[in-house]
C-alpha cells in the first residue's frame, strides 16, 4: 500500500496532503505502508505506484467545506498537454502501461480555506489533517483485516 | 519594435515549455511574414528582491527561481559567494558540487526529451494532441517511457540523496557543500548507474534510427548560422562546473577563447526590448542584434573539443559525422541533449570512483573578503551567470543574472521567424504552423521562469496582425 500526499507547503493549506503523508510515515498503526510526500505528481512516481496494491492520493481541495474529508475515485485519466505533472488517474494509467501494475486507487480530499502564500495552515486544515490521518489509518486497518480474512478463507479451502 | 509590419499573428500560450509565452507574427504589406516575436510576458524581479539580503542566504534564495533546475542556480550562486569570501572550496567539495550539477543536468534533460519532446518525435508534429503526451508515449512505446522515467529518476534520486530533497536542496553552500558524502550514499548512487546507462544507450540507438525520418523537418526548424558559446576546461573538454568561456563563429572559427567568466560584461551585452521581460543577450563585438549566439547542449557540443568520457566521446564522433561539425538546425538540440545525459552519467561514475570523494573536508570558511563576485556554470539550458555586489557586511547591494534562455533569446526569435516564414501562407493560422512554432521553441527547452523570474505557470498564444494593428487571427493553448 502506498500513500502519496501532494501539495505546496508554502501555500498555506495546500500542503495539508503532504502533512498527512508525513504524519502517517511515523504512525505505528501503518507499519509496512509506504508514504511519499511530494509537491506535485510526476511521471516518475509510476514506478512506486506500479509496486502497490492500493494507492491513496491525499490532497487539499478548496471546493470542499473546510475541514471536511471526502474519499472518492481518482477520476478521468486524460492528461493535460503540460506533462511535467500528471493527475492521479494518469499516474495509475502510466503504471499500468509501463509495468502492468493495476493498483486500486482512491483520493482522500481535505477541504481547506486558504491557498495564499505563506506557511501557517488554518485551524480548519489542521482539523482536516487529523481527521484524514484517522480515516486513512482506519482504511489500512480494514484492508489488513480483509486480507487476513481472505487468507484464512484460502487456507480453510 | 523596429518594424512597421502589415499584419501580425499571435500564438498564446506556447505549451510544454517551462513557463508562459506569446508569439506575434507580423505580415508585410504583401501578406508575407516580415518578423516574428517571442514575447515572455511574466515578471518576477529576483535581482531587485535580493537587495538587502546577506550573501549566505543567496544560494537558497536563488534556487527558488526555478523548480526544474534549482541546483544550477545553487551552484552558480555559491560560486559567486566563493568569490566574495575569496575562497576555493576543498577539492572534494568542488567534486561533490559537480556530481549534483551533473545529476541536475541528467534529470532536466530527461524531462525535456522524454516528457516534453518525445511525444512530438514519436507521433509527429501533426500527431493527435490527445496522444502527444507522456501517457501516449507509454501506450505506443513503453520502453521509451520506461527509460525516460528511469533516467530522470536517476538524476532526481542523486539530488535527493545528497541534498535531502529533490527540489530546492540547500546542500550547496558558499565555500563548498554542507556535509560530506557517506560511503553508503555513494554506494547507493553507484548501484543505480548501470540501469541509467542502459536506458540512455537504448534511447540514443532509437534516436539515431529515427533521425533519418526527421531530416526534412530539421532543415526548416530553426536552421540558420549562428555563433555558439560554452565553458571548456584547459584541455578543451566540455566543463559544466568551471572552465573558461569559448565562443565559436558559425563557420567554426574561434571568436574568443579562454575568457575569464568574471569579465563576461566585456564581451556580453544585455539588450532590453519593450515587448518582452526576457533580456536579449548578445555578443558585444558583433553589436546588437547582429551578435546572436546559442548556448546549451548543442552549443557545448560545438565549442568543446571532446567530452572526456569514453561513451560520450564516441557518440560525439558519431554526432559530428552525422550532422557536421557546425550544425545549424535547432532540431539537433535533442540529439545533443541525449549525448550530454550519457556524459553526465559517465562523469558521475568517474567522480564517485575516486576514493577522495569521501573526504570530510568539503567546505572552506571565511569572512567577507571582496565586494563583488561572479559565479558561472553550465546549466542544462546553457551558460548561467550570477553576479553580486555586496557591502563590507556582506549585504547584497546589486545583483545581475544572465540566464541560458536569455542568451538564446535572439536565436529563439530567429527560429520562430523562420518557421513562420515557411508555414504561414495566408492571413489564417494553421495547426501545422502552430505545432512547429511550439516544437522549435521546445528544442531550446526555454526556462521562462528562470529567465524572467516570473510568477506562475504558463502556456502559449499566437496572434496575427496587420500593419495597422488589426488582429487577423488568434490561437490559444
Amino acid at each position: 500500500m502506498l500513500i502519496i500526499g501532494v501539495g505546496n507547503e508554502l501555500r498555506a493549506d495546500d500542503g495539508v496532503g503532504r502533512a498527512v503523508a508525513e504524519a502517517l510515515a511515523t504512525d505505528a498503526r501503518l507499519a509496512g505502508v509506504r508514504t511519499r510526500s511530494v509537491r506535485q505528481l510526476t511521471p516518475e512516481l509510476a514506478v512506486d505506484v506500479a509496486a502497490a496494491s492500493l494507492v491513496v492520493f491525499v490532497d487539499a481541495d478548496i471546493r470542499l467545506a473546510p475541514g471536511r474529508i471526502a474519499v472518492g475515485p481518482i477520476g478521468d485519466a486524460r492528461p493535460g498537454s503540460f506533462s511535467h505533472h500528471v493527475t492521479p488517474a494518469a499516474l495509475v494509467e502510466l503504471a499500468r502501461l509501463l509495468d502492468g501494475g493495476v493498483a486500486d486507487a482512491i483520493t482522500v480530499r481535505i477541504g481547506v480555506e486558504s491557498l495564499d502564500l505563506g506557511y501557517p495552515r488554518t485551524a480548519a486544515a489542521e482539523r482536516g489533517l487529523r481527521r484524514a490521518v484517522e480515516v486513512i489509518a482506519a482504511m489500512v486497518a480494514d484492508r489488513g483485516a480483509q486480507r487476513r480474512d481472505e487468507a484464512s478463507c484460502t487456507r480453510s479451502r | 519594435m523596429t518594424t512597421e509590419p502589415a499584419s501580425t499573428i499571435v500564438i498564446d500560450p506556447v505549451t510544454r515549455i517551462e513557463g508562459h509565452s506569446k508569439i506575434t507574427i507580423h505580415l508585410d504589406a504583401d501578406g508575407a511574414v516580415d518578423r516574428a516575436f517571442f514575447h515572455v510576458t511574466q515578471f518576477r524581479g529576483f535581482e531587485r528582491m535580493v537587495q538587502g539580503r546577506p550573501i549566505h542566504e543567496m544560494p537558497s534564495i536563488m534556487a527558488r527561481i526555478c523548480g526544474i533546475c534549482p541546483v544550477s542556480h545553487l551552484v552558480a550562486s555559491a560560486k559567486a559567494c566563493d568569490e566574495i569570501l575569496a575562497v576555493e572550496p576543498p577539492p572534494t567539495g568542488a567534486d561533490l558540487r559537480r556530481v549534483m550539477n551533473l545529476a541536475q543536468l541528467v534529470q532536466s534533460h530527461a524531462l525535456s526529451f522524454f516528457h516534453l519532446s518525445s511525444p512530438d518525435l514519436l507521433f509527429g508534429f501533426d500527431g493527435d494532441p490527445a496522444v502527444r503526451n507522456i501517457v501516449g508515449v507509454a501506450q505506443h512505446h513503453p520502453q521509451l517511457a520506461r527509460d525516460g522515467i528511469a533516467v530522470r529518476r536517476f538524476g532526481q534520486q542523486i539530488i535527493e540523496w545528497l541534498g535531502g530533497k529533490r527540489i530546492h536542496p540547500a546542500w550547496v553552500v558558499p565555500g563548498g557543500v554542507d556535509a560530506p558524502l557517506t560511503a553508503e550514499t555513494r554506494d547507493r548512487i553507484v548501484a543505480t548507474i548501470p540501469g541509467a546507462l542502459a536506458a540512455i544507450r537504448r534511447t540514443l540507438d532509437w534516436y539515431q534510427t529515427e533521425l533519418v525520418g526527421w531530416e526534412e523537418e530539421a532543415a526548416g526548424l530553426g536552421s540558420f548560422p549562428s555563433a555558439y558559446m560554452g565553458l571548456v576546461d584547459d584541455e578543451g573538454r566540455m566543463d559544466h562546473y568551471g572552465g573558461r568561456l569559448r565562443v565559436v563563429s558559425a563557420n567554426g572559427d574561434r571568436l574568443a577563447d579562454d575568457i575569464d567568466p568574471r569579465s563576461y560584461q566585456d564581451v556580453i551585452g544585455e539588450a532590453v526590448e519593450p515587448w518582452s521581460y526576457l533580456k536579449s543577450v548578445y555578443w558585444k563585438p558583433a553589436g546588437y542584434p547582429a551578435g546572436i549566439y546559442r548556448v546549451g547542449p548543442l552549443a557545448r557540443l560545438v565549442v568543446s573539443d571532446r567530452f572526456g568520457t569514453p561513451g560520450a566521446d564516441a557518440e560525439l564522433k558519431a554526432f559530428r559525422s552525422r550532422v557536421g561539425r557546425m550544425p545549424s538546425s535547432t532540431f539537433h538540440y535533442h540529439y545533443a541533449r541525449l549525448i550530454e545525459v550519457l556524459f553526465g552519467i559517465e562523469r558521475i561514475a568517474e567522480l564517485l570512483r575516486d576514493p577522495g570523494i569521501l573526504s570530510p573536508r568539503v567546505r572552506s570558511h571565511a569572512p567577507i573578503n571582496r565586494n563583488e563576485g561572479v559565479g558561472v556554470s553550465e546549466a542544462p539550458r546553457g551558460t548561467l551567470i550570477h553576479h553580486y555586489r555586496v557591502d563590507d557586511d556582506g549585504i547584497v547591494q546589486w545583483a545581475n543574472l544572465v540566464i541560458a534562455t536569455g542568451h538564446n533569446n535572439l536565436a529563439m526569435n530567429e527560429s520562430v521567424t523562420q518557421v513562420a516564414r515557411r508555414y504561414v501562407k495566408s492571413d489564417r493560422l494553421s495547426e501545422g504552423m502552430l505545432n512547429r512554432v511550439e516544437a522549435v521553441i521546445r528544442c531550446y527547452d526555454p526556462c521562462l521562469s528562470c529567465s524572467t523570474h516570473a510568477l506562475g505557470d504558463m502556456p502559449l498564444e499566437i496572434t496575427l496582425l496587420t500593419n495597422d494593428g488589426v488582429v487577423l487571427d488568434e490561437i490559444r493553448r
